[in-house]
């Protein structure tokens, strides 16, 4: 529409019929909404379902209904809005539609007047003429005669007066419009909530069936029916499950934050380990030994943030990474490794451990993540399911080779295969990531391997099975140790009486014996040594009928002396 | 356990074919209001209408997905009724 005279564009534009339409079908959506809403609560399964799912869905359907109810207030809030905005607006256009028409007639009437005003001033010069032609005549007695129009001046000053109020009745309407907007803007910004709703219903799905958030959800879901109810046959949906058995809230297992915000966790996840064995020994092997490791893992992670806290709090560095090595390790050595490190000062050794207790935190929840869930779901449908999984792509061909020699009567062999792709897929490259970092890092991962406990009883040290100059840190030296010795003497082991109960305890007891330090690590104060020796002896009456060997490779020291040199000549040449 | 408990297949599937029609309702109408350019005939509140409607489709979408996986996983539940057996595999096309 042309507004001249009043502006070069329509001041107060929009079309209210448009938003009249957008509200009634807002209007109507939030009715459908009241009816979805309606029909979930009417949709309770109390008395056809119940049990663990049934509570489930009871929660999530709850829950779904209060959704559909807050986006029916949400929809309701923003038609209204929109309605009352198009009244407005409309009020508004009808106002300025009047000023233009005011402003267009006042603009005639300037016109006019201004055309008026342009006579009257000819008739006066006219009359002025014609008086002065008569006196030039002798007549002086001539005068003007008076402008007998009407007053084209007054006419003016009152169509101006007109052309301002046009004016303001235009200001009027276009103020009114603004804070109709501003209202309908404060209104809708107040009904969007982008997202919140439905992260939380999807979060609470992913406790129901497992269901990824990224890219909805696939138009098939695959069910494995289990005696605590339905698990989406995903590797998510079975994580989901072994979070819940394990009692282990998802969110809050955040290795980034350090052992002492970790602690409860990583014991509930080493437990459930214990739990899985303690239900089937027969069968998960990797289970009952990921547990006594625990052990083993716990004791380092407290002595690593032990002496972490200890160096912030102003402890000699170099007393108390001494501390961390085994008496036995040769002098020399415990020079050269404790002398690297205190060379680079206790703020940068104290930041080094920190990363390594972060590292290592993060790579218990990969093996958990990677094998914990895959226990339920073999203990809950066998080989059919771990088929299903890998044609799904949910599972590594290796873990499948390993589910299916285990079914096939292999257990040994399948959970040795399970520990093999732990060790070399899972956390290979972390313990690469340790070994490579830093100065520090390096000597605590030689000091790692001079340590070398086994995770069982009174088992070959590293040191014994590899030699001195292997590094626990690297796949090859690892595995050797793991494969020749402490799987065969966990083998052995796990038949003795009290195996089944050593891997059954609380993982701090399994830790306790372990620790190499007498500080705690946190707020706890300082462990206390309790008896927990018991089992400890009576591993050392048994140990020479336990340990088993297996032939060594001649080459094999000079392998691991080749890669030894390489790794300190590139430590020790930047020290 | 539910499945050994009890379910009423007829009922449950009952409920699950209602949640879908909700679901395909609340699908389709997450699409429904749209507001062109202009029809406000102002910037700033073009924008809050915008981001509303950006907002309240990926809502829609959501709650249509949600009441469909409910409606698959009640089916799930009254096939695994059939199947009876705890480690059977029940495949639910989501969205009836």
């Amino acid at each position: 529409m042309d507004f001249s005279p009043l502006a070069d564009v329509d001041p107060v534009p929009g079309d209210p019929a448009a938003v009249h339409r957008w509200s009634s079908a807002a209007t109507a959506v939030a009715d459908d909404l009241a009816e979805a809403r309606t029909h979930v609560e009417r949709s309770s399964v109390a008395g056809i379902m119940v049990g663990l799912a049934a509570d489930r869905f009871e929660e999530t359907r709850a829950e779904t209904g209060e959704a559909a109810g807050a986006a029916e207030i949400r929809l309701d809030e923003a038609a209204g809005a929109a309605r009352r905005y198009a009244d407005a607006l409309e009020e508004a256009q009808d106002q300025a539609r009047e000023a233009l028409r005011r402003a267009r007639d006042a603009e005639a009437r300037i016109a006019a007047a201004t055309a008026g005003i342009a006579a009257m001033r000819r008739h006066a010069l006219t009359e002025a003429r014609r008086v002065e032609r008569l006196a030039a005549a002798g007549d002086e007695t001539a005068r003007p005669r008076p402008w007998e129009g009407p007053d084209h001046h007054a006419l003016l000053a009152e169509a101006d007066g007109e052309m301002a109020a046009a004016r303001a009745l235009l200001d009027v309407a276009v103020a009114a419009r603004d804070a109709a907007a501003q209202t309908f803007t404060s209104t809708l910004v107040a009904a969007t909530a982008p997202g919140r709703v439905a992260r939380s219903l999807v979060t609470r799905f992913l406790g129901l069936v497992g269901v990824g958030v990224g890219g909805g959800v696939d138009r098939q879901l695959e069910f494995v029916v289990t005696d605590g109810g339905l698990v989406v046959n995903t590797r998510q949906g079975w994580q989901q499950e072994a979070y819940r058995l394990a009692g282990i809230a998802p969110d809050e297992w955040r290795p980034e934050l350090g052992l002492h915000a970790n602690a409860a966790t990583a014991r509930n996840a080493w437990d459930l380990y214990g739990e899985l064995y303690g239900k089937d020994p027969d069968t998960f092997l990797w289970a009952g030994m990921a547990k006594l490791a625990g052990g083993t893992f716990y004791a380092g992670f407290q002595d690593l943030a032990a002496a972490r806290t200890a160096i912030e709090r102003g402890e000699d560095v170099g007393e108390v990474l001494r501390r961390l090595l085994p008496p036995t390790t040769p002098t020399w050595v415990v020079n050269q490794l404790v002398g690297l490190a205190v060379a680079r000062g206790s703020e940068h050794v104290a930041g080094e451990l920190a990363w390594v207790e972060r590292q290592f935190l993060h790579m218990q929840r990969d093996i958990f993540d990677d094998l914990a869930w895959q226990h339920l779901a073999y203990r809950e449908g066998g080989l059919p399911v771990m088929d299903a999984l890998r044609e799904g792509g949910q599972i590594h061909d290796s873990h499948h080779l390993g589910w299916t020699l285990i079914d096939e009567g292999r257990v040994s062999a399948g959970n040795a295969e399970l520990l093999h792709h732990e060790q070399r897929h899972v956390i290979g490259a972390s313990y690469d990531d340790v070994r490579e970092r830093s100065t520090v890092t390096w000597a605590l991962t030689e000091g790692m391997g001079l340590v070398g406990q086994s995770p069982v009883p009174e088992g070959e040290t590293f040191t014994e099975t590899v030699g001195w100059r292997a590094n626990v840190s690297v796949f090859e030296d690892r595995w050797e140790w793991i494969e020749s010795t402490m799987y065969p003497e966990y083998l052995d082991f796990r038949e003795q009486p009290y195996g089944s109960e050593l891997i059954a305890a609380p993982v701090e007891r399994l830790a306790e014996p372990q620790r190499l330090l007498p500080w705690g690590y946190g707020p706890r104060g300082p462990r206390s040594d309790t008896a927990s020796g018991t089992w400890k002896r009576r591993a050392q009456r048994d140990r020479a009928t336990r340990r088993r060997r297996l032939p060594r490779d001649p080459a094999r020291g000079v392998r691991q002396a080749r890669r030894g040199r390489r790794r300190r000549a590139k430590h020790l040449g930047s020290a | 356990v539910d499945v050994d408990v009890g379910i009423e297949p007829e009922a449950v599937g009952a409920v699950a074919e209602r949640l879908d029609r909700m679901a395909t309702l609340v699908e389709a109408q997450g699409r429904a209001p749209r507001l062109e350019a202009g029809d406000l005939g102002h910037p700033g509140a073009a924008v809050a209408a915008t981001a509303f409607e950006t907002a309240w489709r990926q809502e829609a979408e959501a709650l249509a997905i949600d009441l469909a996986v409910v409606a698959a996983y009640l089916r799930a539940a009254t096939d695994a009724l059939v199947e009876a057996d705890a480690g059977s595999i029940v495949r639910v096309e989501v969205g009836g």
